[in-house]
């Protein structure tokens, strides 16, 4: 037989067992996907005919069989079940090991007979109704392809993995089990499907209390705990042990494949530090750049300039993709939760139920690392102010225990992350008084605010009080030590509330841990940056523009008159001696008000990894975190909103 | 109450049990299109079946399939003693 018969039939047949396998899959998740059956019959009788051409016999007459059941469930004489899907998925499998035999070889190979025979009985038992109860013993697993085909979606599946597949009985429900909650028992569930055993037909017939699922999934835990979790419906479990592949196969084709090799995060922390330095001290060759456009010839400052260009560009790169690798999920810290807030709730004699969603959003390590502090204390708050006491939630008719959410779920390149509560939401009234007592805003400005804006103000420092500090509230600080945090990464939060139907929180933060684009200030002498967001412009001004109002003095900045503050004044700094012809001043938005902030000098704009502080820093107010400049210098940068309070 | 209907929507709210199954059916085949499960902490696997055969659109919080959200942390695991079971009919 020519070669090239040979060839070109391996290369069709591979095609052909890889879509037969993907919809084997498609098939299995929805029997009635007309779809995936017709493609997966139309590809099995080309295959059979391919395998006949080529002299493969034993192949042909396995795939016959195969071809025979399907065509009964195209004429509807059968349902696609399990058992079918499994005996199918037998015959994909040996077909592959045949056809890489094939290619390997360069012939058809021999004696194969009773392979095929095998797979034909196979089949046969498939089509006489559910196969036979089985032990919930663990089988070859050479023998089982659908325990493969799991361990091929599973996540890092190359490790041992026990895979199940759990048909209970279609009494189940009546027997008092429930599926769902005896998977949930499996230990360290890597994987799991819910799919219909058979097709549910017509939907005027369904019958709820009739099980009709198959569940599959993997787990990472020992057989024996495996086996414990099913321990009361063994009859209805297959248990198959995948052995951890020792190494990883060489691919078969020139296709890439998504692996993954397991690095220490001490390693990649250094890198991603390196690369935080290689930013700055690229910022330092901008400065040098910058210096050399004065004086060197202008062939050389633009061939400077366009190397540097080039720099920025692919430090940025290395910068990002080592941010990728930084990616972990927040399961880890989400699990730490459940148990604080049982405590919390049981210590102010309420129930609690913390609800999890969407813990497998991958966030960058930082980012995870600098979440658990504001969540806890967004929790504490569900818990303490959010969430009523048990006989006013009865009275309202609300269910006990109240449901807290925390969930997360990717959104482009952000993550939000909600916390909500269904207790009885902001009290906009109290909200309004609180404020106008703290004097954070005026009485007529509160009036006029929407409510949006007013449940704002929860987020101003000084709002919550010392009266309200219970013990719960640890360090004696308010939500806007959270406000602050999430800033400190990236972020930014917000509150939604309604009344009687309880309050979310939402924090948007990016993926990856971004380059803070900053704006250097001088005052005193020091140079701080300012997250250039914060800013909404700098300008100059004639002090003539500015006008007395009460103690101090105010601007008009496009129609509106801006109360004006030092940042000296701020930081507490002596105030530079006499009046400069001209002020700089940047317009800062502070809440939904406007003010003006006069500096000595404005700097240059950088993009910088932004350190979120440690240690006694961490508490002062007002500062953001810090950033290390070109020269090697310490930047302080500044939350100026939260300064002028 | 763990189903509720409000509007062209069925919420489905704390633990759902077995017997609630049939209440969904009911709502589900008459015609309504939508389910949150944003309150949702536990689906009774029979519960979660009705959604497979009925489809109708999920909404409520993170994504992730049926089954991965469906039981959540701290939630109910099966029966308790004094549920209710579904009587053969």
């Amino acid at each position: 037989m020519s070669d090239d018969l040979l060839s070109a039939f391996v290369e069709e047949a591979r095609e052909l067992l890889e879509q037969a396998s993907r919809d084997l899959l498609a098939l299995e998740a929805a029997p009635a996907d007309g779809a995936a059956l017709e493609e997966l019959f139309r590809g099995v009788h080309t295959l059979k005919g391919s395998a006949g051409l080529v002299g493969f016999d034993a192949m042909g007459r396995a795939l016959h069989a195969a071809e025979d059941r399907l065509s009964e469930v195209r004429r509807g004489a059968r349902a696609v079940d399990a058992a079918l899907v499994e005996a199918l998925l037998e015959v994909a499998g040996q077909a592959e090991r045949w056809v890489e035999a094939v290619a390997a070889e360069g012939v058809v190979p021999a004696g194969e007979a009773e392979a095929a025979d095998a797979l034909c009985a196979r089949l046969e038992a498939a089509a006489g109704g559910p196969v036979a109860e089985r032990p919930a013993a663990a089988t070859a697993a050479a023998s089982v392809a659908w325990a493969e085909a799991l361990r091929a979606q599973a996540p890092d599946g190359a490790g041992h993995l026990i895979a199940f597949r759990y048909v209970p009985a279609s009494d189940s429900y009546f027997a008092g089990d429930d599926p769902v909650s005896v998977v949930r028992g499996v230990p360290d569930l890597a994987l799991l499907r819910v799919a219909p055993a058979m097709p549910f037909g017509e939907l005027a017939a369904y019958d709820p209390f009739a099980c009709n699922l198959v569940l599959t999934g993997a787990s990472r835990a020992p057989l024996a705990a495996v086996r414990a979790a099913f321990r009361f419906v063994p009859d209805q479990v297959q248990l198959v042990e995948l052995p951890a592949i020792e190494s990883p196969a060489p691919p078969t084709s020139g296709e890439g494949r998504a692996r993954s090799i397991r690095v220490d995060a001490g390693r990649i922390d250094a890198l991603a530090a390196a690369a935080d330095d290689l930013v700055v001290a690229k910022n330092a060759v901008a400065h040098l750049v910058a210096q050399a456009a004065g004086f060197a010839p202008a062939a050389l400052a633009r061939g400077l300039m366009a190397a540097h260009a080039d720099l920025d560009r692919r430090v940025g790169r290395l910068h990002e993709g080592i941010g990728r690798m930084r990616l972990v999920p927040l399961a880890p810290l989400f699990r730490r939760f459940p148990p604080v807030v049982r405590q919390i709730a049981g210590g102010l004699g309420k129930q609690v139920d913390l609800v999890i969603a969407g813990d497998g959003v991958e966030v960058d390590k930082t980012i995870v690392d600098g979440l658990y502090e504001p969540l806890l204390h967004l929790l504490r708050n569900a818990a303490d102010h959010g969430v009523e006491p048990p006989a006013a939630r009865r009275a309202a008719g609300k269910p006990v225990p109240a449901v807290v959410r925390l969930s997360a779920a990717p959104a482009g390149d952000e993550v939000l992350i909600e916390l909500a509560d269904d207790g009885g939401g902001l009290d906009m009234g109290r909200v309004r008084a609180t404020a106008a007592a703290r004097g954070l805003a005026a009485a007529e400005a509160l009036e006029a605010m929407s409510d949006e804006a007013a449940a704002d103000l929860i987020f101003r420092p000084g709002f919550s009080t010392a009266a309200a500090v219970t013990e719960l509230s640890g360090r004696g600080v308010g939500l806007d030590a959270v406000r602050s945090r999430v800033a400190a990464l990236g972020g930014r939060v917000e509150v939604h509330s309604a009344r009687g139907a309880g309050t979310r929180f939402v924090i948007r933060l990016p993926v990856r841990v971004r380059l803070a684009r900053l704006m250097m200030v001088q005052t005193g002498g020091e140079t701080f940056g300012v997250p250039l967001e914060t800013v909404v412009e700098a300008t100059r001004i004639a002090p003539e523009r500015l006008t007395p109002v009460r103690a101090g003095r105010a601007l008009v900045w496009r129609d509106r008159a801006v109360p004006l503050v030092s940042l000296a004044g701020l930081l507490d700094m002596p105030e530079p001696a006499g009046e400069p012809d001209e002020l700089k001043v940047m317009i800062v938005r502070s809440g939904d008000q406007l003010a003006a902030v006069s500096v000595d000098a404005f700097g240059e704009r950088i993009e910088a990894p932004l350190r979120p502080l440690a240690g006694v820093l961490a508490r002062v107010p007002g500062l953001l975190g810090s950033s290390l400049l070109g020269d090697g210098r310490v930047l302080m940068v500044l939350d100026v909103p939260e300064l002028i309070g | 109450m763990t189903v509720r209907r409000e509007g062209d929507v069925v919420w489905l709210e704390g633990a759902c049990r077995v017997e609630e199954a049939e209440t969904v059916v009911g709502l589900l085949g008459a015609g309504m299109r939508t389910v949150d499960l944003s309150r949702c902490q536990a689906l009774h696997a029979a519960v979660a079946q009705v959604l497979l055969a009925f489809r109708p659109a999920l909404r409520g919080g993170a994504g992730g399939s049926l089954p991965a959200r469906a039981p959540a942390p701290g939630a109910d695991r099966g029966w308790r003693s004094g549920d209710k079971r579904p009587r053969r009919r």
